[in-house]
């Protein structure tokens, strides 16, 4: 690429950026700051500590997998010497379920809303904060009961045991699990403290996009991460309450004797049959009520940010913009009213079975709108391969593998065969880690210069990517294997089942390639902390990008922008034959005639 | 604003604040009142669902004790703090702070009104053994209730007699052997115990055969006794436990031993809690969705205290404040608009 | 050339992926057992898989190529002339939605059918309907199973005469039978993979399960509902019997129950 520092952020001399002293005490600037960048990179240095927690628990459940009982070399002696080394069925059941809590209410939700909703939001709209600076930070600081909660829960005695979808009456009653005592409820409490920090960050995203925007800003001139921000954000907010309900009911069920979930006469572990007349579906229902949109909580930022980075590095305009928002928008209401696929085989009404296959399937409609755009984008543009087109591509390719899967699950007649199996595992690991991370990984590598200062390594991020991308698919493509050939998910050791026991071969290899996987991140993360240090000096506007972020210095001071910015057009103005000067033409440069 | 702004080569010149011409705060406010909508809707459609799913639900308010008259006023009293809410609001925007405060702070006292009036249907309940998760579904569990209850009552009294940190069992011996050394006249207390402990057995092994009946008087509905007969169960004229038990039931016996001046301590308050069917998703549901709604209250009156204590010192500038605080109050007041007749009435 | 690299990089995943996946029955990574359902609905349900399969592969391929045409071409194109400036299609966009949503309403409402069949019990088949053989009755970590003595229907509750069973659930091959599931505390779900059959089984609610194993023979049941620490191990086979041998097993199954081991007379 091309990318000559901008004439403009050459010509600011770099002391300007102090122009407004900021003498805050640094507990207020770095700690307990309202600044809405601040906050968004506590967001996404809590985020990493939680992938690389997560990701030890996904090595933990690879190993037990691929070599099952087999003492993990080193780590077992110090950590399970009370069991002989292994990881006992019961440890299984913690390990994945707060493996995917983890994964998704610590790492997912908070590094796309939290960390680039936050950091994103005001710099791209022009504002100079958050409308709510102190809910904001608030919003940050109610993420740590919630990952002290989860963290008790995993240490307490039996550890949290019902999965990351905690299902009654698993999740219900005490007796039904040595991991149903007390851990579930603390579980449940970090679920509801994550609800309370979403709610709190998604109101304020929505009101500081509705309401701050910078003059000339108008809703179809904002970039399609702001749009996607948005939507996210109503999906939270409308969502997500319904789930803190449930959350509510399901702690009543454990701690206050009520009966939301529990039927009348169950016998669990010889104990005393249960009083009560509840429903264990309708658990399911509220739970995926919202986790359904949840899952495209977790996609569409990604998705804003992927169309962004792929018409900058394309030099081109988004292809059919106004189709791709009104495709996300498609994709969040649909998304409110397809979360039965879930439940097909749960024993609901069969008739409602067939009702959420339509909509499922239908809702891949929207996104083949979506995946044909970023193809479009692609097409006609200049592209060079560096790190962040490279992952973004990736994103484009795993997100139509993952989503071609889930055609699968949403034709019911086949659900009923791979429900449960790893092929479901497949699915979501290839859009979940597929998609979302490799998105993310971009958007790192792209924003790093606005959050920081400085360039990331471009070879040690070609080599992450490539390491990564290996592993990802040698580790998730097997499961569509796994699961055609039978493998239900959560088992602790499938090899018992003798049409099972051919698949070790297979587990193991991709065992192997979940470490690779795991190796190659230690690259990212020595990557994004040594640029701190060893990185480029970036200029202003390094991408040669037309979005209003590059035109605050790098990083921006506490207020954002030098002077408040005015918008005079689209934000993707790339090649305009109009404006021959520059293969870019940012939102708030003046028009000729003006200047 | 909506027009094709995005077409490039049309670069309107920038207009002055964007967005809705509302405060930051206010639509805040709105937009936190959908999420709160949302969670109601998530409560309320759990209540239809359980309420419909099941085979039957307990409507008659002898047997629930939900108490209507106490349920509209509540509702009144909430429609009249609302009204006072929009009073303040309009009297603080227009700088009249004192007679603002004097009408926020009436909302304060209705607000406390219908805590009270709350707290005094919930004791209402505790007192007839509504509580989740307790309430006896069949007569049988009801019976069994009261064997567990005289259970406690007999340790209890046991406790008292021998006192000490030994087990149960190895207190009973200790009695036997008391009144055994006793020569001739044992303490009467410790006979009586023996006696009510022989008492208690004798319900509690009736109740395990089955062969004994509630017995519940009238107003307390057993599932098939339906209150008319049995009155007679009032007196203490039966001969012992055992025909007490057999002619009255349950109830019979429990009078019985009432009557009895020396068992009367040990029984005293003691009552058959009345079997209600699916009472306790009733009483689940009813005290969820009221319990987070008094807290959706006590939230507000929170709020009226943030204005409230300003004093004198409030400016009119704290109109928007008022007006969402306003808001968030006849939210409150609707939600409870929608929970009273789903489930006082239907 | 470093773009050649890139370019053979996103190219070779697709083709590795696709090649693995045609060799993939080959390798047994397939369907279990001998990779045929075992039974007809299994036969309609695996056409179903195959039928979407086809689709996918086709739009798998269709995007990828897609994608590689358009960063070949992107990637070759002269630095210092500009991109194709556009902001789209409006025709491309028509196209593009109207050809998915065609093929994806196919795709739903051709799958009515068998889901119908397997869970509407209107839609049944007729011997389903009456032939109730069994109670499955799941509990931490094992399947109970409960069968009515020869020539008596399933009630409801357990009855003087049922008989039962531990795990091994015996049906006649050939015809359709159906169980009645439940589960005694926590959700399980009644897995028989060769069969592609499942259901979950819901504390408090009584499902009926039909199945139909077309060859007398020994099928896995395994539980593919998390139901605790033990989920993984709750195994137990479906063995069906020749239509004629299975009364008379019946039979002797009930003679050994109530056989009290008293040898008078
Ligand atoms: C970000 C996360 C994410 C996303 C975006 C999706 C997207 C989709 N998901 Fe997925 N899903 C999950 C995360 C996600 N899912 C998770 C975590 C679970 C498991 C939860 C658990 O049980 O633990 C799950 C489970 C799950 C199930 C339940 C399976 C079961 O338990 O039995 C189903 C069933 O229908 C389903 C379907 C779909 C569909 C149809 C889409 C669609 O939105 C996909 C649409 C995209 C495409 C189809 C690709 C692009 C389109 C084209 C290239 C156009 C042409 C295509 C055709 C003509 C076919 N998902
Ligand atoms: C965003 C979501 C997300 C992400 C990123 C991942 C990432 C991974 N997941 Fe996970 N997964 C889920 C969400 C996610 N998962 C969910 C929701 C479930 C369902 C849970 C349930 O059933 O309830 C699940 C379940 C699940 C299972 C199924 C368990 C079962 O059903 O029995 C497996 C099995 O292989 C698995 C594997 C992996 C692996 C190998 C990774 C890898 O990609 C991880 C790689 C990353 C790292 C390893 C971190 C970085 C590592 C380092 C910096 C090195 C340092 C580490 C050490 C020193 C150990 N996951
Ligand atoms: Cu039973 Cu899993
Ligand atoms: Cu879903």
């Amino acid at each position: 690429m091309s990318s000559t520092i901008s004439a403009e952020s050459a010509a600011m001399p770099a002391g300007e950026h102090h122009a407004h002293h900021d003498n805050r005490w640094w507990i207020t600037k770095y700690v307990f700051s309202t600044d809405h960048k601040v906050i968004g990179i506590q967001f996404l240095l809590t985020t990493f500590l939680m992938l690389i927690i997560g990701g030890a628990m996904a090595l933990a459940i690879r190993w037990q997998l691929a070599f099952p009982w087999a003492q993990i070399p080193w780590i077992s002696e110090a950590l399970f010497a009370q069991h002989g080394g292994q990881i006992t069925p019961e440890f299984y059941t913690v390990l994945f379920t707060m493996h995917g809590t983890v994964m998704i209410f610590l790492v997912i939700i908070p590094i796309l809303a939290g960390a680039f909703g936050n950091f994103l939001i005001p710099l791209m709209i022009g504002a100079d904060d958050m409308a709510f600076p102190k809910l904001n930070m608030l919003s940050y600081w109610f993420m740590w009961p919630a990952i002290f909660c989860f963290g008790l829960s995993f240490l307490y005695e039996g550890g949290p045991s019902a999965g990351w979808t905690s299902y009654p009456l698993l999740a219900a009653l005490y007796d039904s699990a040595p991991g149903s005592g007390f851990a579930q409820t603390l579980w449940l409490w970090g679920i509801t403290f994550t609800g309370v920090s979403s709610m709190m960050g998604s109101i304020n995203y929505m009101t500081t996009i509705i309401n701050m925007r910078a003059p000339g800003m108008t809703f179809f001139r904002m970039p399609l991460t702001i749009w996607s921000m948005f939507i996210t954000a109503a999906l939270q907010a409308f969502a997500l309450p319904v789930l803190t309900a449930a959350g509510l009911m399901l702690l009543a069920d454990r701690e206050l004797g009520t009966c939301f979930f529990v039927p009348a006469g169950i016998v669990v572990n010889n104990a005393a049959p249960t009083v009560g007349g509840g429903q264990t579906l309708l658990w399911q229902h509220l739970f995926w009520f919202y986790s359904h949109p949840a899952v495209y909580i977790m996609l569409l930022p990604a998705m804003g940010m992927v169309s962004d980075m792929l018409a900058t590095m394309c030099r081109k305009p988004v292809f059919g913009y106004r189709p791709m928002v009104y495709s996300m928008s498609a994709i969040a209401g649909l998304g409110f009213i397809v979360w039965g696929h879930h439940m097909f085989i749960s024993g609901m009404n069969p008739a409602l079975g067939m009702t959420f296959m339509v909509a499922t399937i239908m809702i891949a409609l929207p996104s083949a709108v979506k995946v044909f755009n970023w193809i479009g984008t692609i097409w006609g543009g200049r592209i060079e391969f560096n790190t962040v087109t490279l992952n973004s591509i990736a994103f484009v390719s795993m997100f139509i593998v993952g989503g071609l899967s889930g055609i699968f699950m949403a034709a019911v007649p086949v659900d009923i065969y791979i429900h449960d199996t790893y092929f479901i595992v497949a699915h979501f690991h290839y859009i979940l880690f597929g998609s979302t991370l490799f998105g993310v990984f971009g958007a790192i590598q792209y924003w790093y210069p606005k959050m920081f200062g400085k360039m990331m390594s471009e070879r040690l991020g070609k080599i992450h990517f490539v390491l990564t991308f290996i592993g990802m698919n040698g580790t998730f493509f097997p499961m569509h294997m796994l699961g055609i050939a039978g493998m239900p998910r959560r088992y602790a050791n499938p090899y018992l089942h003798e049409y099972l026991e051919h698949l070790l071969p297979l587990n193991q290899f991709m065992t192997y390639a979940a470490i690779l996987m795991a190796a190659a991140q230690l690259i990212f993360f020595v990557n994004f902390f040594g640029s701190l240090m060893f990185g480029k000096k970036a200029g202003r506007n390094p991408w040669n990008a037309n979005t209003l972020e590059w035109q605050a210095p790098s990083p921006p001071p506490h207020g954002n922008f030098d002077a408040p910015p005015l918008v005079y057009r689209g934000p993707y103005e790339y090649s305009n034959p109009a404006h021959p000067q520059a293969d870019y033409w940012p939102q708030s440069e003046p028009p000729e005639s003006a200047s | 604003m909506t027009t094709h702004t995005d077409s490039p080569t049309e670069t309107t010149p920038p207009a002055g604040k964007m967005g809705l011409p509302v405060p930051n705060s206010k639509l805040a406010m709105w937009l936190f009142l959908g999420t709160e909508v949302m969670f109601f809707t998530g409560l309320i459609g759990s209540f239809i669902v359980l309420r419909f799913g099941s085979p039957g639900w307990p409507t008659d308010p002898a047997v629930t004790h939900v108490n209507i008259l106490a349920g509209g006023i509540n509702t009144f009293v909430l429609i009249c703090s609302s009204y006072l809410v929009v009073l303040a609001h309009s009297k603080i925007a227009k700088a009249k702070i004192g007679q603002g405060q004097l009408a926020l702070l009436g909302a304060l006292l209705l607000g406390f009104v219908f805590l009270g009036i709350k707290s005094y249907e919930y004791k209402g309940k505790f007192e007839h053994g509504i509580i989740p998760g307790q309430i006896p579904e069949t007569n049988q569990q009801a019976m069994l209730k009261v064997v567990d209850d005289l259970q406690d009552r007999s340790d209890a009294w046991l406790n008292q007699l021998v006192p000490g940190e030994e087990p149960i069992p190895e207190k009973q011996k200790m009695l036997q052997q008391k009144i055994s050394e006793a020569e001739g006249e044992p303490p009467a207390e410790l006979v009586a115990w023996t006696e009510f402990d022989r008492a208690r057995t004798v319900i509690r092994d009736k109740v395990a055969a089955e062969s004994v009946k509630l017995g519940l008087t009238a107003g307390h509905h057993g599932e098939d006794d339906h209150g008319s007969e049995e009155h007679a169960a009032g007196d203490s004229k039966a001969s012992s436990v055992d025909a007490a038990l057999d002619q009255y039931g349950v109830q019979g016996a429990l009078n019985f031993l009432e009557g009895k001046e020396e068992f009367a301590p040990a029984v005293a308050g003691l009552h058959i809690t009345a079997p209600i069917k699916y009472g306790n998703l009733f009483a689940s549901l009813y005290f969820f969705l009221t319990g987070i709604h008094a807290i959706h209250v006590i939230v507000g009156l929170f709020l009226f205290l943030t204005v409230l204590v300003w004093g004198p010192f409030l400016k009119a500038s704290s109109a928007t404040y008022v007006e969402n605080v306003g808001l968030y109050w006849h939210f409150v007041d609707l939600v409870w608009i929608f929970l009273f007749p789903l489930i006082y009435i239907v | 050339m470093k773009r050649l690299w890139w370019l053979l990089f996103f190219l070779i995943w697709p083709v590795l992926a696709l090649v693995i996946s045609a060799l993939s029955p080959s390798w047994n990574w397939a369907f279990p057992g001998s990779g045929r359902a075992d039974s007809p609905l299994g036969m309609e349900i695996d056409h179903l898989f195959y039928l979407i399969l086809i689709i996918i592969t086709i739009v798998f391929i269709g995007t990828q190529i897609g994608l590689m045409y358009v960063l070949w071409t992107a990637s070759k194109r002269d630095p210092n002339k500009p991109a194709w400036y556009s902001h789209g299609n409006q025709r491309l966009e028509i196209l593009w939605t109207v050809i998915p949503g065609a093929v994806l309403l196919f795709i739903a409402f051709y799958q009515m059918r068998v889901w119908a069949n397997f869970r509407m019990e209107s839609a049944f088949p007729e011997a389903a309907r009456t032939n109730i053989v069994a109670e499955v009755n799941a509990r931490q970590f094992e399947w109970r199973i409960r069968y009515p003595a020869p020539g008596k229907k399933l009630e409801r509750d357990p009855q003087i005469d049922d008989m039962f069973g531990v795990n091994v659930i015996h049906v006649p091959a050939g015809t359709p039978v159906t169980i009645q599931l439940k589960t005694q505390d926590v959700q399980h779900s009644f897995f028989l993979p060769t069969l592609r059959i499942k259901q979950d089984a819901v504390p408090g609610l009584i499902i009926p399960v039909w199945f139909e194993c077309s060859e007398p023979g020994e099928y896995p049941l395994v539980c593919a509902e998390l139901c605790g620490w033990g989920h993984y191990k709750m195994a137990g086979k479906v063995v069906a019997h020749p239509p004629e041998e299975y009364s008379l097993f019946m039979e002797q199954l009930h003679a050994d129950q109530m056989d009290d081991g008293f040898e008078g007379e």
